[in-house]
């Protein structure tokens, strides 16, 4: 393609079939792309993304959402635009950090590390039933089936939902999370619908049975007052959907889509099979190379540069997040897939004040999932034609992948 | 050097602490613990390696 004819605009079917060959020629000649209709400039390099998201000014803020699509960003903003409302009070990932901060740490505390790690017996079982179930059956999808389902099913007990509604979180987050084909954006009020309707019933519980602080993930939030007033159930619910759709959507995908890149090159599986210290570093690689979510977007608020070029408050800026992943300025040959490459440092949960908070249960959970399908499998054939990669402005990821396995005592595969 | 936690910001990561372990450290529940709020030099790479590496961007050194 000539200089002249390139365009990229994340909700084209071009980009929503497949980016990397744009985002490729983004990094080459245009570190700082106008998208003159959505106001917007798209940053592609690793160190320019690393930059803007790891903003603490609120220079850059969500005020938007961190996924709106094409109808909202047709709308230019003339300045900054003001802060969305707190009574009541939508997703609190769109404040300011005064707000955002301390919401994010109300209910952060079963997510942290330690807390994480004493749950890591609890997502082995659900992962080893899930294996006794779908192994005899010798072929299955790997991500609706397996990975998908042990996410949903680790989703439910972090909500302590019976693991009997696991397909249900399932499917309501993939549809949420689907975008519109011909206009291209995730509905994010529908979204929210679906996922509150999920989530009130158990905040609403919880808050007649007291909540003692022992059930952290909502406790903090009924504890947690805003401008001196409790939130309402509805408004706890809103503050946990990113709970629920990050616990549920990305990992399996990841690692459904990981397990197939393995199945394509046989010397780097036997490679990781070999040692199970070999799997947290092809865990890292899979974060890198199969991340579905494309990108995040954030509202200038003050003056500012990005990749050196000024903006002004009210023009959006986009973090091309699978770009710099891919960017040959951070990785050495970034489209190859190598499970031992030095990962020194990653954008694959992001970085900033909106940092993936899951980030340490997606490590746990992706390391047992693979640590207990490469105990149990002992071979596996991919059926590349009839897996299944959505066109996506967002979550562009594999999210049907039908897999035949030989198990321990019948090592064929049938 | 002094160094500064933004607490509003800390989520416990606990990367710090695997970049400078002699500065930094994660408590049973997960909650940050500056073990020397004023480093002697011979720490400086090892909290500037903290303070590049929070991805919450919560550390910074005063010198």
């Amino acid at each position: 393609m000539s200089r002249t004819d390139f365009a990229y605009d994340p909700f084209s079917p071009e980009a929503m079939s497949d980016p990397l060959p744009l985002y490729k020629v983004l990094r080459e000649r245009y570190p700082a792309y106008y998208i003159a209709k959505y106001d917007t400039w798209a940053l592609s390099r690793f160190a320019d993304v690393h930059a803007m998201l790891g903003d603490t000014t609120d220079t850059f803020l969500s005020t938007e959402g961190s996924l709106p699509g094409p109808e909202l960003l047709a709308r230019h903003n003339p300045g900054a635009i003001p802060d969305p409302p707190t009574d009541p009070i939508g997703l609190h990932t769109t404040q300011p950090s005064d707000v955002h901060g301390p919401i994010r740490q109300a209910h952060g505390r079963p997510l942290r590390p330690g807390a994480v790690a004493r749950t890591e017996d609890d997502v082995r079982r659900i992962v080893t039933d899930r294996l006794d179930e779908l192994l005899p059956r010798r072929e299955f999808d790997l991500v609706q089936d397996f990975t998908g389902i042990v996410a949903a099913s680790v989703a439910c007990s972090l909500f302590r939902l019976s693991l009997d509604h696991a397909r249900t979180v399932l499917d309501t987050v993939n549809l949420s999370t689907r975008t519109d084909p011909v206009k291209g954006g995730v509905n994010m009020k529908l979204l929210a619908e679906r996922i509150t309707a999920l989530i009130e019933p158990v905040v609403a519980q919880r808050r007649a049975e007291g909540g003692d602080g022992s059930f952290p993930l909502i406790d903090g939030l009924l504890a947690h007052r805003l401008d001196d007033r409790p939130l309402t159930d509805h408004e706890v619910a809103m503050q946990l959907v990113g709970v629920m759709v990050g616990a549920t959507e990305t990992l399996p995908k990841v690692v459904g889509h990981g397990l197939m890149e393995l199945w394509r090159r046989p010397d780097q599986l036997a490679a990781v099979r070999a040692d199970p210290a070999h799997v947290p570093p092809v865990l890292e690689e899979m974060f890198r190379y199969c991340g579905p979510a494309q990108w995040f977007l954030r509202t200038v608020r003050r003056t500012a540069t990005v990749a050196g070029q000024p903006v002004r408050p009210g023009q959006r800026v986009l973090a091309l997040i699978q770009s710099a992943n891919r960017d040959e300025r951070e990785f050495d040959a970034p489209d190859e897939f190598r499970w031992n490459r030095e990962i020194p440092r990653t954008l694959a949960f992001g970085h900033g004040p909106h940092f993936c908070i899951g980030v340490h249960l997606a490590r746990m959970e992706g390391r047992v999932v693979l640590e207990e399908w490469f105990r149990r499998v002992p071979a596996y054939e991919i059926d590349v034609d009839r897996a299944v990669r959505r066109d996506s402005s967002f979550q562009w990821g594999w999210g049907e992948i039908p897999v035949r396995v030989a198990t321990i005592g019948t090592e064929r595969i049938p | 050097m002094k160094v500064a936690v933004d607490w509003l910001r800390c989520d416990g990561n606990g990367v710090c602490a695997v970049e400078a372990p002699e500065v930094f450290d994660l408590d049973d529940a997960d909650e940050l613990i500056v073990l020397l709020a004023e480093p002697p030099e011979s720490q400086r790479p090892q909290v500037e390696a903290a303070v590049s590496a929070c991805p919450k961007r919560a550390l910074s050194v005063a010198d």
